[in-house]
């Protein structure tokens, strides 16, 4: 049983400087304000004209004056005008949170697996993605390991992008599992090195397998620390869920909330002070964040549940944060994918590349290099027919040619050591030549050029249907 | 300008409050000026080359404290 720290311990585990012992407090309760604010419709709607009766009737302790900026908009428009400031508390809650989302970004920067090949495919996959839906402030991890340890989910939400079947086959912690999962994970170390910020669902809610902490604790033995959590069930096993925040991280875990009342049970269940370090991501009806709720997975089948949610045009961003191996240990599944704008080739959001099963660890270890052979080539393949990706239109121009998406124009221009720029862009977009070929028609001087196209993800490597590619395949 | 610089020049603004509320402005000397001063040597044409209009840039003080406070995954 690992101990269960506080939340001063759990910070500096992590690197970072605790708040002051006096304001953990004041803190906690501004987050839950926060919360509120964000959920409830009818609480943004009364607030304003009766704040100090509304923050009692809601147990919020908080000095409603001290929270105005975030629920006066006149005042943050004044704070940005520098004609008006934060109260002290506010300041300094401000900074912190300023910490915390610095300290996501760094283990962000962190990710780099092991395996150079896997390292610049999933670069290129950040690129391609960033032209597909535009280059966030927050940053999208990219995880290279991910592991689902049931068979579907119990919860169904309407809105998930895995849209997985419901709850089936739960991978239990026996004996043999426990050594399969060892295996996989050390097989997994070789090829992605140190993995901390890796998950252990996807498709899949954490406390639907009664033996999740062992596994975590397993993986932390071997990728150095407990991975992230996020579930919808924190309310199935409060006592559970209350070890599990005692153990965890500045950004290690997050409850998934589906309605106010969900919200309500949350926040009688647990003190502000123990739910300062969880985030609460809100997907209830009504949410400020609901313009965040992306249009894939299951929302597209509930295509006016998510007009009520986000009116307007859908979201088209990709709710996949994983460019790399999936495993399903129920299924012995392996599938290596990355994240994509959402569309009807690709309904979830997430490009599959391949996917395979396995028995044991041995085999394993023999299929991820197998896929890093298949689908992480460093240069172009010489057989493949050049294109550009898709979400990128081809502009002919008189100093060479353009690569515009929807978030960036690229320009490449002829230079004096690159006199065929035009050319080549024009034959690539032609989609009727190889690497080889053009090559052959350019002169050797080109390959470079294609090779920087190639690692800036600007060359299509989509996924081609079974039977249809050499290179790519769907097993 | 590539999306490698592109990507990189975002990754050094995220969640410095005063360096995002610069690019929000869409002010592209200013975005421009930021961007040499995180070693970056963009040109005005280039930042006019992104579309700052569009994308994932538009949050608020609301959003950041979510944004923030959001673990590391979607």
């Amino acid at each position: 049983m690992q101990a269960l720290w506080t939340l001063a311990d759990r910070m500096r585990a992590a690197g970072l400087t605790p708040p002051a012992p006096e304001d953990i407090t004041p803190f906690a309760n501004i987050k839950r304000f926060h919360e509120r604010w964000i959920a409830d419709p009818a609480f943004r709607a009364s607030f304003p004209s009766d704040p100090a009766r509304l923050a009692s009737a809601f147990d919020l302790r908080v000095d409603p004056e001290e929270m105005r900026p975030f629920w006066d908009p006149r005042t943050r428009e004044a704070i940005g005008l520098r004609k008006a400031e934060y109260a002290p508390v506010a300041k300094r809650f401000l900074d912190f949170v300023g910490r915390l989302g610095r300290h996501r970004n760094q283990e962000i920067r962190s990710i780099q697996p092991d395996d150079p090949r896997f390292a610049q495919w999933r670069t290129r996959q950040i690129y391609r993605l960033n032209l597909e839906v535009g280059t966030a402030l927050s940053p999208n991890p990219h995880i290279p390991l991910s592991f689902e340890l049931s068979r579907g989910c119990s919860v169904g939400c309407w809105f998930c992008s895995a849209s997985p079947p419901k709850l089936g086959d739960v991978f239990r912690y026996t004996r043999e599992n426990a050594r399969l999962w060892r295996d996989v994970l050390e097989a997994t170390r070789h090829v992605a090195g140190l993995a901390p910020t890796s998950i252990c669902y996807y498709g899949t809610d954490p406390f639907d397998n009664p033996d999740y902490e062992r596994f975590t604790r397993d993986f932390s033995e071997v990728h150095g620390e407990i991975p992230y959590t996020s579930t919808t069930l924190p309310l199935r096993d409060v006592e559970r869920t209350r070890r599990l925040i005692a153990r965890s991280g500045p950004n290690r875990l997050r409850f998934s909330v589906l309605s106010v009342g969900m919200l309500n049970k949350i926040h009688t269940a647990f003190t502000p002070e123990e739910m300062l370090l969880v985030d609460v991501a809100l997907r209830n009806e009504g949410s400020t964040q609901s313009h965040q709720m992306n249009f894939a997975g299951r929302a597209r089948e509930h295509v006016k549940t998510y007009q009520r949610h986000h009116p307007g045009d859908p979201l088209i961003d990709t709710p996949s944060c994983r460019s790399g191996f999936l495993f399903n240990l129920v299924d012995r599944l392996i599938r290596l994918s990355s994240p994509c704008a959402p569309d009807d080739r690709w309904p979830n959001g997430e490009r599959v590349y391949e996917e395979a099963y396995f028995d044991n660890g041995a085999d394993v270890a023999r299929i991820l290099e197998d896929m890093i052979a298949r689908h992480m080539s460093t240069v172009p393949s010489q057989q493949r027919t050049l294109r550009f990706q898709r979400c990128l239109q081809f502009e002919s121009t008189a100093e060479g040619f353009n690569l515009n998406s929807r978030y960036l124009r690229q320009r490449f221009k002829n230079l004096a050591a690159t006199p065929f720029m035009g050319r080549l862009g024009s034959l690539v977009d032609s989609g009727r030549h190889t690497a080889e070929q053009v090559i052959e028609i350019l002169g050797p001087g080109c390959a470079d050029i294609l090779n920087h196209l190639f690692r800036m993800g600007l060359l299509d490597d989509e996924p081609v249907a079974a039977g249809s590619g050499s290179l790519i395949a769907i097993h | 300008m590539q999306i490698d610089q592109w990507t990189a020049f975002i990754a050094s603004v995220s969640n410095d409050a005063e360096a995002e509320d610069v690019l929000k402005s869409g002010d592209v000397a200013k975005i421009a000026m930021l961007a040499q001063s995180r070693g970056f040597n963009f040109t005005e044409r280039d930042i006019e080359d992104a579309n700052l209009e569009s994308g994932a840039l538009g949050e608020e003080i609301l959003e950041r404290i979510s944004g923030a406070m959001r673990g590391i995954f979607r």
